[in-house]
């Protein structure tokens, strides 16, 4: 199988910092695959290393079999920045025309390819427009087109729906998606576990520059095995953390999983509703009282709390 | 190709900034218009003061001299046609002639020295006339400078003209009182019908060319110091760029950073020669200035793009955010420019320590090359300050470029 991208011992170190940690990684063609992890995991150093943005301290990668960072590699790469990247003095049309022209598009395939687009972004109306005058939505759209016009064949997205309202989102990401069944593969980065879940093949969880694990959703949530997510709010932080270790020795709450912070404790329980009512009674011999209680079945974030300890939000 | 979509991009992007085109053409222009709004009435007629001229003439003819060139020259300065423009006041001495400058109870003094009878019929090799003006009254000094300077050319020219001659008729042999006799009659000779003796035209300064004259030098000066700015402001669009996240974004499509950063300059470039044919079009159009002979115009303009182009890359090695731009530029442009002479350009009495200086900024060198493009002079007689000024404007490059490439393109290809 021909991977589309493929990424073999990429290593990154600014200063102290260690930001992309030996990251072995191969994507398929075709394929839809998600990098999720809290911010400063490393996913936007990733992807500046693929883009050619920065030079890997050692390993290396390619996209489509060429160099990460060559000019093959980048005319067949399209990277939709983590912030929208476009001149707000110009218009929505200039804006792809000079982005198009930048991929060495001429003339009328470059025009034509400018309609299909603001088409598809639904700006049409809006062409002329300089995009300083539009909303955060419109922008997110238009940075997305701006890396489309020369049908690249692999597709890099840095967390694109940062900040904006869940309609935009909701049509970025279905566009994202029917990009992926049009054949483009897409390595997309985000934060949002509902996201990489809904969107993807399969996840890559990094933290702390390092792939910590990698599979489908199914495959990832095997990780945590039946456990569901256990979160209490409490009185306070400090209450909450000193709770933690008094919990892990209820029966059926596992130690491996237990988070406290902001004055919520989270905990992964094999049978919640068995262990719902031992862990009230432990909080009332301490005397903290519990404001709510929130079940989650497992899910990415239950994995990235039993590998990391921590909320994938932190 | 890209290489000119690049430029064009921000061509286009510096004309839509409705700040950047009052900076660029606005401000020089209204700045021109406020100057020669201030000494061109609304009739179009200059109104200038008369100026007082202090004469000290200490002129002693030699024995049996026809004439008295300093009392000639006094005459002529004493002239009824001169009359509205310059007021003749005969003073004892040197020293007392300059100490009335001094008190400000005359715009000039005229100092003619013993000799210049003598040097006028060739007895001695030469004699200097020595004309001092009020630094405070530049408009003044400019009208005395420009009518003493016209009476000394005349009466140079009349005794040459006659020696000449009899030379040529007589030989070696033609002696000391036929060459009186032919100064005698070429210094009262009527040049104009009606008129006795040496006559002096009167200057430009009663035309409105002469305000022309002097709102070219301040458009001159003016168009310097916002080119400059331009110069400066194309320049930090690659720090803007780099903020707002489009330089790394460029960067990841197949264009090199050699490209990018060509099309960058390419563009500032285009945007400086825009700004510079539209001043000088305007100014022409709106105050009569003219601006000298094409050729020398255009090579003082390219030397003007270099020179601002390659100013503003140095400069912006000294910033690190386009917010630091804003006070950074401002400060050392405008100290500059005014060290370079661009707000004094048409004071004539600079102390010389401030002429000196002008010499050590580019403002300074580029305003010497319009000066003599104003004055116009060709090409051969600007090649001096044309060469330093391109020169530094490339010295500046050469400095700021490989800079640049550190800060904004390391580690992209080219």
């Amino acid at each position: 199988m021909n991977n589309a991208v493929a990424v073999a011992g990429l290593s990154k170190r600014f200063g102290d910092t260690v930001a992309v940690d030996a990251v072995d990684l191969e994507i398929a063609q075709g394929e839809l695959f998600s990098l999720l992890g809290p911010n400063g995991a490393g996913k936007t150093t990733l992807m500046s290393m693929l883009a050619g943005l920065l030079r890997p301290d050692a390993g290396r990668a390619t996209i489509a079999g060429r160099p990460a960072g060559s000019a093959a590699a980048r005319a067949v790469l399209g990277v939709v920045p983590q912030d929208v990247a476009l001149y707000p003095d110009l218009s929505a049309r200039e804006n792809l025309a000079f982005w198009g022209s930048m991929y060495g598009l001429r003339g009328a395939p470059l025009r034509r390819r400018c309609d299909e687009l603001l088409g598809v972004i639904d700006l049409e109306d809006r062409q002329r427009d300089r995009v300083g005058t539009f909303s955060g939505g419109m922008k997110r759209r238009l940075n997305i087109a701006a890396a489309l016009l020369h049908e690249p064949a692999v597709l890099m997205l840095d967390e694109p729906t940062v900040g904006i309202d869940p309609q935009s989102r909701r049509a970025i990401l279905d566009y994202v998606a029917a990009l992926n069944r049009a054949g483009t593969t897409v390595l997309y980065t985000t934060h949002y576990m509902e996201e990489a879940q809904e969107l993807s093949h399969r996840i890559g969880i990094l933290d702390h520059g390092r792939v910590i694990a990698l599979g489908t959703h199914a495959e990832l949530v095997r990780i945590v095995g039946e456990r569901d997510v256990i979160d209490l709010e409490l009185s306070t932080d400090a209450v909450a953390a000193d709770l933690g270790d008094a919990f892990v020795d209820v029966p059926g709450v596992g130690a491996d999983g237990a988070n406290a912070e902001d004055g919520h404790l989270r905990l992964l329980a094999e049978d919640s509703e068995t262990a719902l009512p031992r862990l009230f009674q432990r909080a009332a011999t301490r005397g903290v009282s519990i404001r709510s209680v929130t079940v989650t079945e497992p899910n990415l974030e239950s994995v990235f709390l039993q590998l990391t300890g921590r909320a994938l939000r932190d | 190709m890209k290489l000119v979509t690049l430029a064009w991009k921000d061509i286009r992007r510096q004309f839509r900034s409705g700040l950047l085109l009052v900076m660029m053409v606005g401000a020089p222009l209204l700045i021109t218009g406020l100057i020669d709004l201030a000494f061109n009435s609304p009739a179009g007629t200059v109104e200038i003061a008369t100026v007082t001229l202090a004469v000290a003439d200490l002129d002693t003819p030699p024995a049996g001299a026809p004439v008295a060139a300093g009392r000639t020259l006094v005459a002529a300065l004493s002239t009824p046609a001169l009359a509205p423009l310059l007021s003749v006041v005969p003073v004892d001495g040197a020293d007392a002639a300059r100490a009335m400058v001094a008190r400000g109870g005359a715009g000039a003094a005229l100092v003619i020295p013993p000799d210049f009878t003598a040097a006028m019929l060739g007895e001695v090799p030469s004699a200097t006339a020595t004309l001092t003006t009020d630094p405070a009254r530049p408009l003044g000094a400019g009208v005395a400078q420009d009518v003493v300077q016209r009476a000394l050319d005349t009466l140079s020219q009349s005794a040459l003209a006659a020696r000449l001659t009899l030379q040529r008729v007589g030989g070696p042999a033609a002696g000391s009182l036929a060459t009186q006799a032919a100064l005698r009659v070429a210094l009262s000779a009527p040049r104009m019908a009606g008129a006795g003796g040496v006559v002096v035209d009167a200057p430009e300064g009663s035309s409105p060319s002469f305000v022309a004259r002097m709102a070219a030098q301040v458009m001159g000066g003016m168009m310097i110091f916002f080119v400059f700015f331009t110069g400066a402001y194309g320049a930090s669009s690659l720090l803007r760029e780099q903020e707002e996240g489009t330089l790394p974004r460029l960067y990841t499509t197949p264009t090199g950073a050699a490209t990018v950063l060509a099309g960058k300059f390419l563009g500032t470039a285009v945007t400086l020669a825009v700004q510079i044919a539209v001043l000088v079009s305007a100014s022409a159009l709106i105050f009569g200035i003219r601006w000298g002979h094409p050729l020398p115009a255009l090579l003082a303009s390219a030397a003007l793009i270099v020179a601002a182009s390659g100013f503003g890359v140095l400069l912006l090695a000294f910033v690190r955010t386009s917010r630091q731009t804003g006070p950074m530029f401002g400060v050392v442009l405008t100290v500059t420019g005014m060290v370079g002479g661009l707000m004094t350009s048409t004071f004539t009495n600079l102390p010389a320590g401030l002429a000196l200086a002008s010499r050590f900024t580019p403002q300074g060198w580029a305003m010497a090359v319009w000066r003599l493009c104003l004055d116009g002079r060709g090409v051969g007689a600007m090649a001096v300050p044309l060469a330093v000024t391109a020169a530094i404007g490339a010295a500046c490059l050469a400095v700021g470029v490989p800079l640049m490439r550190r800060r904004f393109a390391q580690g992209v290809p080219s």
